[in-house]
């Protein structure tokens, strides 16, 4: 299924499919602001407003069982990017989802992996390379 | 979809372009996609620079591309170097496309990292801390194998290409 974003400048829409792994987070009045949202939307993490934000969510669309739920602290500064790795033993682009948060100066970073794993690390340049990104 | 990046090669005195490369082989020809046993390098002298740049040809709702980086998995054997323009401190800038050459590089001069670097070592807009929030092309990564006289000839591509993206 595909999402639809609307460049808030331009005005231009683009046609995004949905990731395997997305973002969701629950404001401090319990309402919500989902990356792909019901009613077919689609919302980048600057929209973001961090200092509402409770509870950060990465989790499958199609699978709620799959999910990390991120409880938010006063000065936390969420993080979330797509890393995208061509390994030498690829011939393209591999996507991992990183997330994660810095608070007093204080890095932690989540990074998940196409088979589901997650790699926890207090550094983000971890060589994603290691992990056999093929593995399914 | 997500943003759209390739890897691009560049050759010739003509600066032909092939966008979305599917191996970074090096030899003894100034060739996209070659076959290094077809090329091989004999001991004692180089491959041809290689001369490739991260293209984004799609942004897909996506609103930054950014902390481009380059390296190989593990060291070359015998006393040959891989030697690369990309580096962490002393950026030298976007370069300016020259045909790729088998003598020592003047552009690519320091080793190229056996593990991911700690920030971005190739640029955009001739800064590491440069950003595509649009179509576009990084600076030109610029690199190549010398080889030494008492080495063995054979060696695997283990180039690693990796970028960032806020969506």
């Amino acid at each position: 299924m595909n999402y639809t974003f609307i460049d808030k400048k331009t005005g231009e829409r683009a046609s995004v499919p949905l990731e395997r792994w997305v973002w969701g987070v629950v404001h401090k009045d319990g309402t919500e602001l989902k990356q792909f949202d019901d009613n077919g939307f689609f919302h980048q993490i600057g929209e973001v407003e961090q200092e509402r934000v409770k509870i950060f969510t990465m989790y499958q669309l199609n699978n709620p069982q799959k999910r990390v739920d991120l409880v938010v602290q006063p000065g936390m500064k969420l993080i979330h990017k797509y890393r995208n790795v061509k390994p030498f033993y690829s011939a393209d682009f591999i996507r991992v989802y990183m997330f994660g948060y810095k608070l007093n100066n204080q890095y932690h970073y989540n990074f998940i992996l196409p088979d589901d794993r997650i790699v926890q690390s207090p550094v983000d340049n971890v060589d994603l390379v290691q992990f056999e990104l093929l593995r399914k | 979809m997500a943003a759209t990046v390739a890897i691009n090669e560049y050759n010739g005195a003509g600066e032909t372009e092939t966008a979305g490369i599917t191996n970074t082989n090096m030899g003894s020809t100034d060739a996209v996609n070659l076959n290094p046993t077809t090329y091989p390098v004999v001991p004692g002298e180089n491959t041809y620079e290689k001369w490739q740049k991260f293209e984004v040809t799609a942004m897909g709702g996506s609103s930054a591309i950014d902390n481009l980086k380059v390296w190989r998995t593990g060291a070359l054997g015998g006393s040959a170097v891989h030697v690369t323009n990309a580096r962490e401190a002393s950026y030298g800038g976007a370069e300016t496309y020259a045909q790729p050459i088998a003598t020592d590089s003047t552009l690519a001069t320091q080793t190229m990292p056996t593990s991911e670097p700690t920030g971005a070592n190739l640029g955009i807009g001739g800064s590491l801390s440069g950003a595509l929030n649009d179509v576009g092309l990084s600076d030109y990564l610029i690199h190549q194998i010398q080889t030494d006289a008492g080495d063995t000839a054979g060696s695997t591509s283990t180039m690693n290409y990796q970028y960032d993206e806020t969506a």
